[in-house]
């Protein structure tokens, strides 16, 4: 399973992802079917879900609202 | 050709902004609607270059409203964020791209608007100008930073400074100097700065961006409404920044442009040279007369000038006829032209950029 981070905006989701990159986390921009379940239509980053805890830090601390967290099964 | 028209289009563009327009219009998607390659691309393009303008003025990517000018900026600042019934302030060297969407609001009841008079000769005296002419109903001033007709630097931070008050809002029309001098938004204290790609940046026309101070919350009336690739479900425009301003498909074939030329802004202090020896030799000539210059003000290598006995239109064609593109008239700022006393006559506009060259200085002198 992956995670998908629900973020504001594509702006937002890539400015999360740059973030998360300079701590060495690696994600994916999406607009995951998981996405709609949160919030309609938007972008999420998928990551690892044992990156969970230290992405969530990195984010909150980079003042990076995340609208919600859904789980994706892998393709 | 000489081409001293870099106040109204910097010129000539590069080629790897050339290059990266074609790119994209032949590589990419709509950006910011799906999650497919060609979209993916047109994504990167735009957060590159909200990333690179937010670098070079102080403020970060989401902050970074893209528009297709420094007319459209504007439109989107003082519209967007002027309070009923309060009292905005501009100078008397405005363009028309801050006194038209000022004057509309007046006239729909919506703003009282107040002028201040800014002194070529002395920053102090603009600034006490400003600050005097600041009331307590005033709650937004919207003012260049340099003007458009004699290329004058206002002393935007000073004047800041002097109003003091956290909840007054300055709007700072950057069009002459994005690119010719540095602007840290932040430094300056202003709210919002407006910018044309095209010009000082040597970006392609149709690209511009408001960009917002990174620390101050704003809340903004949105101008334009349409998709935005986000909430979709909601009746409404996002309140997320950027995209509550940028209403439908972007120009994503510009800001790869824009985007490419950013990597190439320099701040060489060679215009300046050029522009002193332009002035030094203008000013011993008897029968030309410069406007609204002052051997110790702050300048962006442009300047107005007229000759003895001849209109303006008819001198920028004759130098046009002999290959050096200048522009004549009112220069859309018919008010800075009042400020000057040029309103009647209109006057040569001349302006400079990095790529021109001492050669072409001595020519022009010759020629005028």
């Amino acid at each position: 399973m992956d995670l998908i981070f629900v973020l504001s905006s594509v702006t937002y989701a890539m400015k999360a992802r740059d973030f998360l990159a300079a701590q060495g986390i690696r994600s994916e921009l999406t607009r995951s079917a998981a996405i709609r379940k949160v919030r309609g239509c938007g972008y999420g980053l998928r990551i690892r879900t044992s990156e969970r805890g230290r992405a969530e830090q990195i984010l909150v601390q980079a003042g990076i609202n995340i609208l919600g967290i859904t789980q994706e099964k892998h393709a | 050709m000489i081409y001293f028209d870099n106040a109204a289009t910097g010129f000539p563009k590069s080629a790897s902004a050339a290059n990266a327009m074609r790119d994209a219009c032949l590589c990419c998607g709509n950006p910011g609607r799906s999650g497919h390659l060609l979209a993916r691309r047109a994504d990167e393009i735009l957060y590159n270059c909200r990333k690179k303008l937010a670098s070079l003025f102080g403020s970060v990517p989401e902050r970074v409203i893209l528009t297709k000018g420094a007319t459209e900026a504007l439109n989107y600042a003082i519209k967007g964020l002027y309070r009923e019934d309060s009292e905005v302030l501009c100078s008397n060297m405005e363009h028309n791209a801050v006194m038209r969407p000022l004057q509309a609001l007046r006239m729909c009841g919506e703003i009282v608007l107040k002028q201040f008079r800014a002194e070529i000769a002395d920053d102090n005296v603009t600034v006490d100008n400003f600050r005097l002419a600041v009331g307590k109903h005033s709650d937004m001033a919207v003012v260049t930073h340099a003007s458009n007709v004699c290329g004058r630097v206002l002393p935007l931070a000073e004047m800041r400074a002097a109003v003091g008050r956290e909840d007054f809002l300055m709007i700072a029309d950057c069009s002459q100097t994005a690119g010719h001098i540095p602007i840290d938004i932040r430094q300056l204290g202003v709210d919002a700065i407006c910018v044309p790609g095209h010009k000082g940046l040597f970006g392609p026309m149709g690209t511009g961006a408001l960009i917002l101070h990174p620390d101050r919350a704003y809340s903004f009336c949105t101008i334009i409404e349409g998709g935005s690739g986000i909430d979709s479900r909601a009746i409404s425009m996002p309140e997320v920044l950027p995209e509550r301003l940028e209403a439908g498909t972007p120009n994503v074939c510009g800001f790869a442009g824009l985007c490419a030329a950013l990597d190439e802004v320099t701040f060489d202090t060679d215009e300046m040279h050029l522009y002193q020896q332009l002035v030094d030799g203008l000013i011993a000539k008897k029968e030309i007369r410069l406007h609204g210059y002052h051997a110790h003000g702050a300048y962006v290598p442009t300047l107005l000038i007229n000759k003895q006995n001849r209109d303006c239109e008819e001198l920028a064609e004759y130098l046009a006829e002999n290959g050096v593109a200048v522009r004549a008239g009112l220069h859309c700022a018919p008010c800075a032209h009042r400020a000057l006393g040029t309103l009647d006559s209109g006057g040569v506009r001349i302006s400079l950029s990095k790529h021109n060259t001492e050669e072409e200085i001595q020519r022009f002198l010759q020629l005028i």
